[in-house]
């Protein structure tokens, strides 16, 4: 995009698009565990007005080219219990852009900077905060489209144990150019 | 150059309809007799030929806010409306035409992701400095 060719060798072209978006996935571990499928225990949220999809897994977040988006996990149980043991968590451990044949690209290409962030290893300590999400920012030169791409979970059984994965292939984002102004922006 | 930074508690602003309370104004000319650094009321000294540069900062990552106008008579404070290149990132360049005394005037800003306009017009004041 001619507007931005002369920012590719700015090393932060684009890193002040700075409205970051959520995209919260709200997950039913115990019974996605029992039952061995994810289907209608995983539901998608995000924060931005005009997205598609919300709270289901075929979400389409609208976010802009440089925008920072974060994936964040809520298990529906999480509260530790009167025993003082803790419920089964689950958390992302990856998130894999595909391309119109559903085939894998690196996940590079569209988001920079994706990977897991927020202290992991210091989740439940007592002394600090700590949270255990991916984040990435949208390429600043990514052509404007849409961009399918795979969460992959990883769940904890109760008690310990074998752990369980499952993914969800039906979420994508969809980028607009950086400078995109929508036509009514009070209409929905 | 004059720096005027706005941190705009956008939550705060939606909830109370109001800008007043919601808006920490600083500069970087305090040497030169700006008052008031973090309010509202923020009085930014300047003289003529003097250029000011004024962005937002909304509080929280996942906020938005943008100036949409300086209001200031242009003869005294000439204003124009830029964008950081290849961004959508708004800045605000203003030049000192004529000296002030003490000139209020008020920023105003889209607010939140559906661009509520608000306008910060509690005492902002360009005033005379003490160079």
């Amino acid at each position: 995009m001619a507007p931005n060719d002369k920012n590719l060798d700015n090393p932060l072209p684009g890193q002040f698009n700075s409205t970051q978006l959520n995209v919260v996935t709200t997950l039913d571990v115990a019974n996605t565990v029992a039952s061995k499928s994810i289907d209608g225990r995983a539901f998608l949220m995000d924060n931005s007005p005009h997205s598609k999809g919300k709270g289901t897994p075929q979400l389409q977040t609208i976010c802009k080219q440089g925008q920072v988006l974060n994936w964040l996990i809520y298990c529906l149980d999480m509260d530790q219990r009167q025993d003082k043991t803790w419920p089964p968590m689950a958390r992302i451990v990856n998130i894999v852009f595909l391309d119109e044949g559903g085939e894998e690209v690196l996940g590079t290409q569209v988001c920079s900077d994706l990977k897991i962030y927020g202290g992991p290893d210091e989740i439940r300590s007592p002394y600090t905060p700590s949270y255990y999400y991916w984040a990435g920012m949208v390429r600043p030169d990514l052509e404007p489209g849409i961009y399918k791409y795979r969460l992959v979970y990883e769940l904890d059984a109760d008690g310990g144990g074998m752990k369980h994965y499952f993914q969800l292939s039906e979420p994508s984002l969809r980028v607009l150019p950086y400078d995109f102004v929508p036509q009514h922006p009070h209409k929905d | 150059m004059i720096n005027v930074k706005s941190i705009i508690d956008v939550v705060g602003a939606l909830d109370d309809n109001t800008l007043a309370g919601n808006c920490y104004l600083y500069d970087d000319n305090r040497r030169g007799g700006s008052l008031n650094q973090g309010t509202h009321k923020l009085a930014t000294a300047v003289k003529k030929g003097d250029q000011i540069l004024w962005t937002v900062t909304p509080m929280e990552c996942e906020a938005y806010a943008d100036i949409t106008a300086i209001n200031v008579p242009q003869d005294i404070c000439e204003v124009k409306r830029y964008t950081y290149d290849g961004t959508a990132i708004v800045y605000w360049l203003g030049t000192v035409k004529e000296a002030v005394d003490d000139l209020p005037y008020s920023i105003t800003l889209n607010v939140g992701s559906h661009s509520f306009s608000m306008t910060c017009d509690h005492g902002s004041r360009l005033i005379k400095g003490n160079a």
